[in-house]
């Protein structure tokens, strides 16, 4: 009791004392993978003196939990900063106005399809959803040329994927419903089921089963592929064509959160993240993120990927289906 | 001339009878008080208001910080049940899909609580084959396990029969087929083997104790009449039944409820789904539906361990009980051999895999700097936690004390009667209540909390609580408070009749005297329960993912969430870190508590610790 007391009197400091406080402090919701997320927030840390507090994408929670968080907590925002590793969450978010439009200064230089028109949000440092194959189990010429292919009889049983209703396969399957229209889109996970395709719980373990031979391929990102083999796992990748209008590329995507507790503060740490240091810095690491930046620095493995043809993605258009992909697949691909 | 009734043995619940003196029928005044011998660790607080005021402090903490949240939680779905039960049973398809997933959480409880049960059994039996001097050691290596977190077993099992592991290769190259062990390892049988490795000493431990009930005249005897290995069954499966079947009820309570090791394994169980429901889709009302079968069939397994527990004759820990009959060397090899293999294969296999895979110094290096936050914040919330757990559970316990013996009254029989009816009924519903707190799920009570605690009510004091970090210490009380009370009860239904003759010599009802007399009673057990939850506490993650702040991180997320993205090196060395955080921060407080109990016998050396 006396303790609670004395929480509680803490808690009831002078508003001037909890200002001065607020301002040396910013909370961060971040999807991507906190290996390559926290070296980054910890020098903006170092740098700005403003200690970031951030709350990361668990196996528990998973990206899509970070967003219903931000929507569980509107009546009384905890996060500043939502730093997506995909895009379409973040538009459900902007569509249910729980985003501040904010243009930071880096942002000019990137791509005007990969920011929000209205400032809502900007992305930076792409991803692409990639074939990971086991090098030992099958040739580069074996390998399906298009999505469609995955549905063939010769892959039955041997292709994963991780859960459709999470992350960037969530993403990548509301772009499907877009482009292809609801009925082929439909018929194409239906027919990846009735092809024994594995259903895993997300994009790392899906390669990792690759990599150990579980699994001869697997619809996973860039950065998960190019993690294992950068440790020596057999596994390799090549981008996943839809049908000859190129792979799907889908940016990490920050926003400001609406009456946040740290406005200033998140600005500024926006403005740090959208720097082209940091996205050289996450070019560079083991998640090999693709640049948006023309001649942005990056490693030569990088560029070439980012030399790769790419869909042309109305993003808003997919944030749109987001909901009817994801009740259909929650039914296709129910856990048992 | 004053009636004086002994109170019996047999019932420890019910109060005892009350003394009377002459003079309370009216006529002769009482004898004058005897005086009362002045203890050197003695300074006076008399007043008996003051008294009352203190020890009302525990149980109204336990309302306010564990039972209004938890009640307030249940409430909310007694208010609107049938929205809570429609979005959770939506249809037929969707409640055979549940029904599916709850028969596999079951088997997986039913197996896992049976392998446990199993494999304590042998543990026991291999360590009774060794010689008596060596005993005490091999406890405690028996014992290691629970200090391994689960689901870092299961990460060394993943890293030892997963698709690479090693145990797979070593298998190819005897000709088994490659997928032999991954097969079994990610299945229910692979599930239930590697909870069962974590959780047999809980088992072994309810063998131990059972086997220290056990009377050394029966023993002695039986083992003139009988072969050792009949004594031993006829030990086993007749004398300790009651204590088998109440360690294989705690530990099918923990395995139904557990979270982490199915997740890791890809089993779909019911807490996976739940902690779907809500940390995912944050649907509160389908994820309070979906923790109802679970809340329903723990409560029935909580209520039949409550019915055993009751009825145990605890020992005391300076008896040892009858010496059980060494069995045949043939028999002694061989339970030697596979207790052997049982703690190697539940502590040394993944110990042993961490280690090798961490490969070299610049591992754990890595690890250490960036680790170093989350080990602060595992240390410090946990040492929090048991020291709040062990103060309340104690608090809690020396109510019932109070209420069973030191407002017994010399002058006023009706009040003893009070007293009998309050003391019963405190006792009964406070154990009933930590049984029941038992067995909800870690995720109900990480949402009973959130719900409560994030509420604007009260001119935003509850959010500046939810806000403030201590929400993690408080969820970890929440958990592990039935653990410690109910430990500290087995202890205080051993001497009732000391406590009972101590208050007649002393009829002064003194704060001091309550301490004096109870204090070192409970001082064991308040240690060891403080040293259970903060090892308990270090480990759990199902709450934590809930209940911690932002910026909060303890060791077992960091460790759950790295296994997903970072290299098996980095993985194996944080994993191998973090158990020496936790058995230094575990030895930490051993000794701790060993140099309070050393200075409390020196400075209370009347009063009687074990």
């Amino acid at each position: 009791m006396a303790i609670g007391v004395w929480l509680i009197a803490c808690g009831a400091d002078s508003e001037d004392q909890d200002r001065v406080e607020r301002r040396q402090e910013v909370v961060i919701y971040t999807a991507l993978d906190q290996l390559y997320s926290e070296p980054i927030l910890k020098r903006f840390e170092e740098q700005t003196g403003i200690r970031v507090r951030a709350v990361y994408d668990s196996e528990a929670a998973k990206t899509v939990g970070l967003a219903n968080r931000i929507i569980a907590e509107r009546e009384r925002p905890r996060c500043d900063v939502f730093w997506n590793n995909e895009v379409l969450r973040t538009l459900v978010l902007k569509d249910k106005g729980l985003l501040e439009a904010f243009s930071p200064a880096n942002a000019r230089q990137i791509p005007a399809a990969f920011r929000d028109p209205e400032g809502y949000w900007t992305g930076f440092a792409a991803r692409a959803r990639v074939l990971a194959y086991n090098t030992r189990r099958v040739a580069p010429e074996d390998l399906p040329r298009t999505l469609s292919d995955l549905t063939n009889e010769r892959w039955r049983g041997r292709v994963g994927m991780a859960y459709p209703l999470f992350g960037s396969t969530s993403t990548h399957a509301a772009v499907l419903w877009a482009r292809w229209g609801e009925p082929r889109a439909r018929r194409f996970f239906e027919d990846l089921k009735r092809n024994d395709v594995a259903i895993l719980d997300g994009n790392m373990t899906a390669a990792r089963a690759v990599a150990d031979g579980e699994l001869d391929l697997c619809l996973t990102d860039t950065d998960d592929a190019h993690l294992l083999r950068s440790e020596g796992k057999p596994i390799d990748w090549v981008l996943l064509d839809h049908d000859g209008e190129g792979a799907l590329l889908f940016p990490n995507a920050l926003s400001l959160i609406k009456n946040g507790p740290n406005p200033e503060a998140g600005r500024r740490l926006i403005e740090y993240l959208l720097s082209p240091e940091v996205e050289a810095a996450l070019a560079a690491s083991q998640s090999a993120q693709i640049p948006l930046r023309p001649n942005a620095d990056a490693p030569p493995k990088v560029q070439e990927m980012a030399r790769g043809s790419f869909l042309e993605v109305d993003f808003a258009e997919a944030a749109a289906h987001i909901e009817e992909s994801a009740d259909f697949l929650k039914t296709l691909f129910s856990k048992p | 001339m004053p009636v004086q009734q002994t109170p019996s043995r047999s019932d420890s619940l019910s109060s005892p009878s009350v003394a009377t003196l002459p003079g309370c029928a009216g006529g002769t005044p009482p004898p004058p008080r005897a005086r009362r011998p002045r203890c050197r660790c003695a300074f006076r607080i008399p007043h008996s208001a003051f008294h009352k005021a203190v020890a009302l402090c525990f149980p109204l903490a336990f309302v306010l910080l564990v039972l209004l949240p938890l009640f307030s939680y249940f409430f909310g779905f007694a208010w609107s049940p049938l929205e809570t039960l429609t979005r959770t049973f939506s249809s037929r398809e969707e409640i055979g899909r549940l029904a599916g997933i709850l028969g596999r959480t079951l088997a997986i409880a039913v197996g896992g609580a049976t392998l446990s049960l199993i494999l304590g059994i042998l543990a026991f039996a291999a360590i009774h084959s060794t010689p008596r001097r060596a005993r005490n050691g091999l406890w405690a290596l028996a014992a290691a396990p629970l200090l391994i977190p689960e689901h870092f077993s299961a990460i060394g099992w993943i890293q030892t029969a997963g698709k690479a592991g090693w145990l797979t290769a070593a298998a190819q190259r005897c000709g088994i087929p490659e997928e032999w062990a991954p097969t079994l390892l990610y299945s229910l049988p692979g599930c239930v083997f590697v909870l069962a490795l974590h959780f047999y000493p809980i088992a072994m431990a309810m063998v131990w104790l059972g086997s220290r009930t056990t009377g050394a005249a029966a023993v002695e005897s039986a083992a003139t009449l009988m072969p050792p290995g009949r004594v031993w069954v006829g030990l086993l499966v007749g004398w300790l039944r009651p204590w088998l079947a109440a360690g294989w009820l705690i530990v099918f309570i923990l395995c139904l409820l557990d979270y982490s090791v199915p997740e890791l394994l890809r089993r779909h169980v019911f807490s996976v789904e739940i902690m779907t429901a809500y940390g995912v889709y944050y649907d509160p009302p389908r994820a309070m539906g979906l923790s109802l079968p679970l809340v329903a069939i723990g409560l029935l397994a909580a209520a039949a361990l409550g019915r055993l527990l009751v009825r145990f004759d605890w020992p005391v820990f300076a008896r040892r009980g009858g010496e059980w009959p060494r069995l045949a060397l043939r028999w002694r090899a061989l339970f030697l051999a596979l207790g052997t293999a049982v703690v190697l294969a539940a502590a040394g296999v993944p110990a042993g895999n961490f280690l090798g895979r961490a490969d070299g110094w610049e591992s754990y290096r890595d690890v250490l700097k960036s680790s170093a936050a989350q080990a602060a914040t595992s240390l410090l919330s946990s040492a929090l936690a048991a020291l709040a757990t062990a103060i309340l559970a104690v608090g809690l316990a020396l109510v019932g004390l109070t209420a069973r013996y030191g407002i017994a009254s010399d002058e006023d029989a009706s009040v003893g009667t009070w007293s009998k009816r309050f003391a019963s009924l405190y006792e009964r519903s406070m154990f009933c209540l930590m049984l029941a707190m038992f067995a909800l799920p870690a995720s109900v009570i990480g949402m009973a909390h959130i719900a409560f605690w994030n509420d604007p009510a009260f001119g935003g004091i509850k959010q500046a609580f939810y806000d403030s970090g201590w929400m993690f210490p408080l969820g970890a009380l929440t958990l592990f408070l039935p653990i410690a009370y109910v430990t500290l009860w087995a202890r205080l239904r051993q001497d009732s009749r000391i406590l009972i003759d101590l208050e007649r010599m002393d009829g002064d009802r003194s704060l001091r005297r309550r301490f004096v007399l109870s204090g070192p009673i409970l001082f064991g057990p308040a240690l060891l329960a403080a040293v259970v939850v903060f090892i308990l506490a270090m480990q759990e993650l199902h709450a934590a993912v809930l209940l911690l702040a932002p910026g909060q991180e303890t060791l077992s997320v960091r460790a759950f969430t790295l296994l997903h993205y970072a290299p098996d090196r980095l993985v194996a060395a944080f994993c191998l870190a973090s158990l020496a955080t936790l058995a230094l921060g575990a030895g930490g407080i051993v000794g701790i508590a060993a140099v309070l109990r050393l200075g409390l016998k020196r400075w209370m050396p009347y009063c009687a610790f074990d």
